[in-house]
């Protein structure tokens, strides 16, 4: 949802400034494109409007995706200070302000998103339906007032002025009362229709030529796909600009092509027959409906002009047209809409400089760009915890800390040996420790022993029949047909349940957390593929954030 | 079928009827040459495309060319014209239109025998 949002408006974004740009170039170079060109350049516009594709690197893209780094990072302080903790006693959890406001943003801002999405649609759709009842109704209105035309002379030089445009469909000939200025309807069957009157040879020939020449522009075909444009974005008031544009670009378009073939002195008489139309008084227009003679007054102006002063244009400016169109769409494309990324949260260097996989009591460290394929397998404990560092080419353990209260102390010591001895760096050294301050800061329960102490710290795996009676009550209400991630708290701990892809018990997961608030989740389903399983995992309640993942589905639980 | 067709439609239509109901587009061309009228292609094809639509006519594809094909016999349409006719005119009134072709010598005295002895033989 947000992302087809982002991407709406960074087409809407690009295509306004593709539009601005030649709408600016317009200005200078108003002479040296022929009328058609000015027409038809809409089209790339347009497209930039309505399609998403676009290069790697792109100032739209780009600035679409500013936004998007920016809600996805989560804000995670640095990690305490290594300290023998003193609140190993206080049961209760400081809500820390910062990380709560982060975690119901980005939930906010999904239902932002949907809203959005809803308004949006709705719009968009009611527009569209519409345009095209009201262009229903009119046709209707139209067909009714019908008369056929059936003189001879009209039809034929109708048909003569057809074969002067080379056009091989026929076309219909009516008269209505109930229009001022003649018109051309129908997109696959046109049919002109002309106002009652009385009208002579020349001017029906150039109402003829005029209205010809709409269908062979395909002007109908071209005006829908920007009224598609206009209801995508209606939310932009540049597309309406857009809009207008493309309807003057039309007449002058078509006048151009019309006095092409017309002398001097014919032109004249062209600008006199437009001028008469407008003159007529009933006024019922639909101009997505038809293509008429004369779309607005104040472009006749320069719809004349255009026509006393037309030159025909010279082959040069047919190359630099050409070029102009070239040089356009390339930009157009270059500007760029916004591309929606996949979030990979593991390789972010920023925000994670390691990444903690955990595993009953062993802590898996990795770092340097090692992953889980280089993870040694097969760690137990015997209740104690234990530290694997994991690089690509190899690992490094420590491993026999028994006691939560002297963890970190012991951490440091042998860590110090070890860097001594070369077997470790001090970037990793500090990772170690790190890690020991993490687990030791997350305040336990008072009344166990040595090995539930240990535990109750840690995220383990388990399955239903170990849980306690009251979470399998919980699960049995969860919908397991689905594959979301439900999380419960229950007795200081998160109990999280979902479905996975495996039998049984049969995945991994990975935890990451930088700080005593903040944990991710990551579930991962081993490819056994047979049969469906579920994942059990409990962790304590203590963290402030809490998100879970497991293929497509993320649950958050935020204090 | 009750449609009205124009002036131009009927010519078409006689040249069809004449042919014996049915007509290739070239034929029909042929024959409108000898109009004192030009009749353009496009024309042509205009009104028989009316006439179809108005179910005067079908088209029937023979080879590549077109041929056109009556649905309303000439009888026909003389009968709905002369229906319509009467309506419009005369009210319905026969009689009165029958009046009026003796009286103004549309119709001659002889010419009513024959129609008497031509119905009294096609009744028997």
């Amino acid at each position: 949802m947000n992302e087809f949002i982002k991407i709406l408006l960074s087409l809407s974004v690009s295509g306004t400034l593709l539009l601005l740009l030649i709408l600016g170039l317009k200005q200078f170079c108003k002479n040296i494109f022929s009328r058609r060109w000015q027409y038809y350049i809409w089209i790339i516009v347009a497209l930039r409007f309505l399609l998403p594709f676009t290069p790697d690197v792109t100032i739209v893209g780009n600035l679409f995706e500013k936004f998007d780094t920016a809600a996805i990072t989560n804000e995670i302080p640095t990690i305490p200070n290594v300290s023998v903790p003193e609140y190993a006693d206080n049961n209760e959890t400081d809500p820390i302000q910062a990380k709560n406001t982060t975690a119901t943003a980005i939930r906010k801002s999904f239902d932002l998103y949907s809203y959005l999405f809803f308004v949006w649609s709705a719009l968009a759709l009611v527009l569209f339906v519409r345009k095209i009842t009201i262009y229903q109704d009119f046709i209707r209105y139209i067909k009714a007032g019908n008369i056929e035309v059936s003189d001879i002379k009209i039809l034929n030089l109708l048909s003569d002025c057809e074969e002067k445009l080379n056009i091989k469909t026929r076309v219909e000939l009516s008269y209505n009362s109930l229009i001022a200025s003649p018109m051309l309807i129908g997109f696959f069957r046109p049919s002109i229709i002309l106002p009652v009157g009385k009208l002579e040879d020349k001017e029906l020939s150039h109402i003829f030529v005029h209205e010809l020449v709409h269908y062979k522009q395909k002007d109908m075909f071209y005006k829908w796909f920007i009224q598609i444009v206009v209801c995508v974005h209606w939310f932009n008031p540049f597309v309406y600009l857009l809009e207008k544009e493309v309807n003057r670009s039309c007449e002058l378009s078509c006048d151009e092509k019309v006095i092409s073939v017309l002398d001097d002195k014919a032109r004249r008489e062209y600008g006199d027959t437009l001028i008469s139309f407008l003159k007529s008084t009933n006024n019922y227009k639909n101009s997505l409906a038809s293509v008429t003679l004369t779309e607005e007054a104040e472009q006749l102006k320069e719809r004349l002009g255009a026509i006393m002063n037309f030159k025909k244009k010279t082959k040069l400016i047919a190359a630099v047209s050409f070029m102009a169109v070239v040089l356009l769409s390339i930009g157009g494309f270059a500007i760029g809409a916004y591309a929606a990324q996949p979030i990979t949260r593991e390789n972010g260097t920023d925000s994670f400089k390691h990444t903690v996989m955990q595993e009953n009591g062993v802590f898996y460290i990795f770092c340097n760009g090692a992953d889980e394929s280089d993870k040694p397998s097969g760690g137990t404990t015997d209740g104690s915890i234990k530290f694997v560092l994991v690089r690509k080419d190899g690992y490094t353990s420590l491993s026999g800390f028994n006691n939560l209260e002297t963890l970190v102390e012991e951490v440091k010591s042998q860590c110090d040996f070890m860097q001594e001895q070369g077997t470790i760096t001090e970037e990793e050294k500090e990772l170690v420790i790190e890690t020991a301050a993490t687990i030791t800061s997350m305040p336990q329960k008072e009344d166990v022993g040595a090995d539930k102490e240990i535990y109750s710290v840690l995220t383990y795996k388990t399955t239903i029949d170990e849980a306690p009676t009251e979470i399998q009550s919980w699960i049995k209400e969860c919908d397991s047909a689905t594959n979301d991630i439900y999380v419960k708290e229950y007795d200081g701990r998160y109990w999280i349940f979902t479905n996975v892809v495996g039998a049984d018990n049969d995945y991994g997961f990975k935890l990451s957390s930088e700080s005593a608030g903040t944990c991710m989740i990551e579930i991962i389903p081993i490819e056994s593929g047979l049969g469906n399983g579920y994942a059990l995992l409990s962790a304590p309640a203590n963290y402030n954030y809490l998100s879970v993942k497991s293929g497509e589905y993320t649950t958050v639980i935020s204090k | 079928m009750a449609q009205q067709i124009s002036e131009s439609e009927l010519v078409l239509m006689k040249i069809i009827w004449k042919n014996g109901g049915a007509a290739l587009y070239s034929l029909i061309m042929e024959e409108l040459e000898k109009d004192k009228n030009e009749w353009k292609n496009n024309t042509v094809l205009t009104l028989l495309s009316r006439l179809g639509e108005k179910k005067f006519l079908k088209v029937k594809k023979i080879g590549r060319r077109n041929e056109y094909v009556a649905t309303v016999t000439e009888a026909e349409y003389q009968t709905m014209q002369t229906h319509s006719f009467l309506d419009k005119v005369y009210g319905g009134n026969v009689k009165n239109l029958v009046s009026t072709l003796l009286r103004q010598d549309i119709l001659s005295a002889e010419e009513l025998k024959e129609i008497e002895t031509f119905w009294r033989k096609e009744n028997e």
